[in-house]
């Protein structure tokens, strides 16, 4: 008889959930993230993640946009509200000139070890073209869904 | 009854799809074919923590193959579909879910009649 012992990393927690359509698709407009439950991190009214010191947060991030006509593109990164800064890696998506399509892209990640409590959000950080949608999928559900998710880990 | 010394597979698991699976357009859990480790390829494994699910699907009917993808249902579904027609989503966006002590598996739908699934992979990174 084997056993096998799978080494997880002490205080680790893991939380995904989605992505929301912002308020106008517009640059430097969040797309909110739908609350969770998660150690060391609330989900505020406006939908942004509220992070607590004490912890490394591992945040990813998967938008998907549609296009009115014409060539379009966005890009986003997670945002320091706190701090006024983008961090971590962005994602930019592009459509070609085609009506009412769809795009994904691969995802946005940041690190962040907060030495106070942070502010956070999902933010739309360049347009281009024309966009009717985003994280609102009206073609069908083989689009996918956008969504977010957060690992942590204390320190 | 002889007892091994417990093996430390480490916090990550990689499952993958090693044969190629033609689906109906159905949603069902793919089941993956081998699972690799920090000690090498386990049976089966038993897991907690983030996944991240990623898909390769080819047409075999002459259509632009179209899915969406996730490690398990309640997820975040991504999906494979090429740039294509009008109307129709773009390829390559990941999945991801949260497992609770469940084998790793590849949740699909395709909206083609057949599609087949090749290097389909699920990354689990250990948590609670």
């Amino acid at each position: 008889m084997t056993f096998f012992n799978k080494i997880v990393p002490s205080g680790v927690s893991v939380s995904q959930s989605t992505l929301t359509a912002p308020s106008s698709i517009a640059v430097n407009q969040l797309m909110p993230c739908t609350s969770i439950t998660h150690t060391g991190l609330t989900v505020n009214g406006s939908g942004q993640l509220v992070l607590s010191s004490g912890y490394a947060f591992i945040l990813t991030g998967s938008f998907y946009i549609e296009e009115a006509a014409g060539t379009s593109s966005m890009e986003a990164s997670w945002y320091d509200s706190t701090n006024t800064t983008a961090i971590g890696t962005r994602l930019s998506v592009h459509l070609s000139t085609s009506t009412q399509s769809g795009a994904r892209g691969s995802c946005f990640r940041a690190l962040v070890i907060p030495s106070v409590a942070t502010t956070v959000e999902a933010r739309i950080t360049a347009i281009t073209g024309t966009l009717s949608d985003v994280n609102t999928n009206t073609l069908a559900d083989y689009a996918g869904t956008a969504w977010y998710s957060v690992q942590s880990f204390t320190v | 009854m002889t007892y091994q010394p417990a093996r430390h597979v480490g916090p990550f698991v990689i499952g993958k799809i090693d044969t190629a699976v033609t689906v109906a357009p159905t949603d069902q859990d793919i089941s993956l074919d081998v699972f690799y480790t920090s000690v090498g390829t386990v049976s089966s494994p038993s897991v907690s923590g983030i996944a991240y699910s990623d898909g390769h699907a080819t047409a075999d009917v002459g259509l632009p193959p179209y899915s969406h993808q996730s490690p398990q249902s309640g997820g975040g579904f991504g999906s494979d579909i090429p740039r294509s027609l009008g109307s129709r989503a773009c390829a390559g966006s990941l999945g991801c879910a949260v497992y609770s002590n469940v084998i790793p598996r590849f949740r699909h739908k395709a909206y083609d009649t057949d599609e087949i699934l090749l290097d389909c992979h699920v990354v689990v990174l250990g948590g609670s």
